[in-house]
């Protein structure tokens, strides 16, 4: 049975929960905001495999649980791998590291690189002909970075149309609102007048996100910026409200909630995840 | 005699020629680091970011992830302050990316903000980096030489200098290799980059006016640095006094230093360099001069060196 991309992007945030549950620390709401925008990307959109393959970096090195989730929806990781996550010995570092795991096309955490990493990887798929596309998800409030800025004048400026960003727009950081802390709206204007294609979207709208990524491939001379609006927290609804799980220790109880909740979700039963460790608790 | 950049520039083209994964990646210095030579030769191969280093140290990471060879350029200071940049983007992913960074050193009148003298102690912390500086024009194209065909993480550190040879043709670079450029006994002179010079010539001064005999030390490779030949000049010396147009925390005499509390013969070493201060405007010369980093400067603090630890402790050993 084909699975649908919903019921994906419910697979990777129990996945991702799973993990982060077992970690005992690490960023839940900023990795769930972003599951339906993975979904999309890598269950449709991008070129996995080959030469030409594209390249993904994830900015928001912090939300690596979602991304490590995705691995394990693939089959590239065991769902036991990724329950070591941030644990010692682990290939999966509390943010990505490339080095140990080399299905990565980027290590990151110190917020406002990746982009920067990700032009790199696009000039040089330009320099050799390769029809390779290049993504990077970033957050609204790593937007407050003065690099994302000096990345996003140069891809204008070189007509570099082999990019695409998404930026993972829930709206919160670390202590607070953006809005509040240091606003960088109007973000879509801002990007507009750099140079760039720019794409407002619902970054829940699994159909929405993919007709943006098509147009976005489609769209020649510029590169494109997908300003997707999301809900820190999503899916799980007592992580929606506010900014309490941007890094809070899920517990066993919490826990046992939340997979209840994604459960539910799920079209058929079926498509529960089995747990590999043998550890029990329905995972 | 030459400009270590200018050796730079052409050794970066006719290393543009035989390595055609070598890129270069500019941040609006391209003339002033002498690079614009590789631009004009290679202009699909040269990227000019603008005065925006944190993004060119992200694109040279890309550009080396993918499978090509970045040579990221720009005046030390700028560069090398980049840290977190360079830290979690090029050395997190061990990206085979070449730091270049010009005017290392007593620049003269743009001052303290241009001239990079903490450089080499920030890229000697970050894990993987290798270290290197070229004395010559001969030691600038052989290093870059190697890194074009290497794959390690390295930060190349050109003076501004223009400098003569030294070395002999067909020398050859080789990562944690030292040169003894001057034989001698009684005091171990280390130095690396075109201080080497100063060394040799203070050394020489020493030779007629004291009749000391002054071993002076090339150090291209700071890290790895060249831990048996350091030892040697410990056993065989006693006595080691490092020169070099960097603050000594951190730098050249930290690296000596280090090396040489491991070694189990008991032995001085002496730093000479900036000590926790920027430089001022003034001409390289007069900076020298103001610094004790010219010939003569260097030859009185060797012989201070000599008179306070070297004369008395050979005394001791050889009585009479």
């Amino acid at each position: 049975m084909a699975i649908s991309l919903t019921d994906r992007a419910v697979r990777l945030r129990l996945r991702a929960i799973a993990a982060l549950h077992r970690a005992g620390s690490g960023h839940a709401a900023g990795a769930l905001s972003m599951a339906d925008l993975l979904t999309a990307l890598f269950f449709g959109e991008m070129r996995l495999e080959g030469e030409a393959r594209d390249r993904f970096v994830l900015s928001k090195g912090h939300a690596a649980p979602i991304l490590y989730a995705v691995f394990a929806e693939l089959g590239w990781i065991t769902q036991t791998e990724l329950l070591s996550m941030r644990q010692s010995g682990s290939r999966l570092q509390g943010h990505p590291d490339r080095t140990a795991l080399p299905l990565l096309d980027a290590g990151t955490g110190a917020l406002g690189q990746g982009a920067s990493v990700c032009l790199g990887y696009a000039l040089a798929a330009r320099l050799r002909g390769s029809i390779s596309r290049n993504y990077c998800v970033m957050g609204d409030g790593e937007s407050q970075e003065g690099q994302i800025w000096e990345a996003a004048m140069y891809a204008p400026a070189v007509g570099l149309d082999n990019v695409c960003f998404i930026i993972d727009a829930n709206g919160y950081q670390n202590e607070g609102r953006t809005a509040e802390i240091l606003s960088v709206a109007p973000m879509g204007p801002a990007w507009r007048a750099l140079g760039w294609n720019v794409l407002e979207i619902d970054g829940h709208d699994i159909p929405g996100i993919q007709t943006a990524l098509r147009q976005a491939r489609e769209h020649r001379g510029q590169p494109s910026l997908i300003l997707a609006r999301t809900v820190k927290g999503k899916g799980v609804p007592f992580m929606e409200r506010g900014n309490d799980w941007h890094c809070r220790v899920i517990d066993g109880e919490r826990y046992a909630q939340a997979v209840v909740c994604l459960e539910a979700q799920l079209s058929d039963p079926s498509l529960r995840l089995v747990d590999e460790s043998g550890a029990g608790g329905g995972m | 005699m030459e400009a270590l950049r200018d050796a730079l520039g052409k050794a970066l083209v006719a290393a543009g020629h035989r390595h055609p994964d070598l890129v270069v990646v500019s941040c609006d210095v391209r003339t002033a680091t002498r690079v614009q030579g590789f631009f004009k030769e290679f202009p699909r191969r040269s990227f000019e970011v603008g005065i925006a280093e944190a993004n060119g140290v992200g694109i040279a990471t890309g550009l080396a992830l993918a499978g090509l060879r970045p040579f990221l350029t720009s005046f030390s200071a700028f560069i090398t302050g980049k840290n977190v940049e360079i830290r979690s983007s090029i050395a997190y992913n061990r990206a085979p990316v070449v730091v270049v960074g010009t005017h290392g050193g007593l620049i003269g009148p743009d001052g303290a903000t241009h001239a990079g003298l903490q450089d080499i102690a920030v890229m000697r912390s970050i894990p993987g980096m290798r270290v290197f500086q070229p004395a010559t024009p001969l030691e600038t194209r052989a290093m870059v030489e190697h890194l074009a065909g290497d794959r390690h993480m390295a930060y190349l550190r050109i003076g501004r200098e223009v400098v003569p040879e030294l070395l002999e043709p067909g020398y050859q670079f080789v990562p944690g290799r030292g040169v003894v450029l001057r034989e001698g006994i009684d005091l171990a002179l280390i130095s690396s980059g075109s201080l080497v010079h100063v060394a040799l010539a203070a050394a020489e001064q020493l030779s007629r006016e004291r009749d000391l005999s002054i071993r002076v030390v090339n150090l291209p490779s700071l890290k790895p640095v060249d831990r048996s030949l350091i030892q040697r000049c410990v056993e065989e010396t006693g006595l080691v006094v490092t020169v070099e147009d960097h603050d000594v925390s951190g730098g050249l005499g930290s690296i000596v230093a280090e090396v040489v509390g491991e070694c189990p013969a008991p032995c001085q070493v002496h730093r000479h360099g900036l000590a926790d201060v920027f430089i001022s405007s003034a001409t390289p010369e007069e900076l020298a001069r103001i610094h004790r980093l010219d010939a003569a400067g260097v030859a009185a603090v060797v012989l201070a060196v000599w008179d306070k630890h070297g004369g008395p402790r050979r005394k001791a050993h050889r009585p009479g």
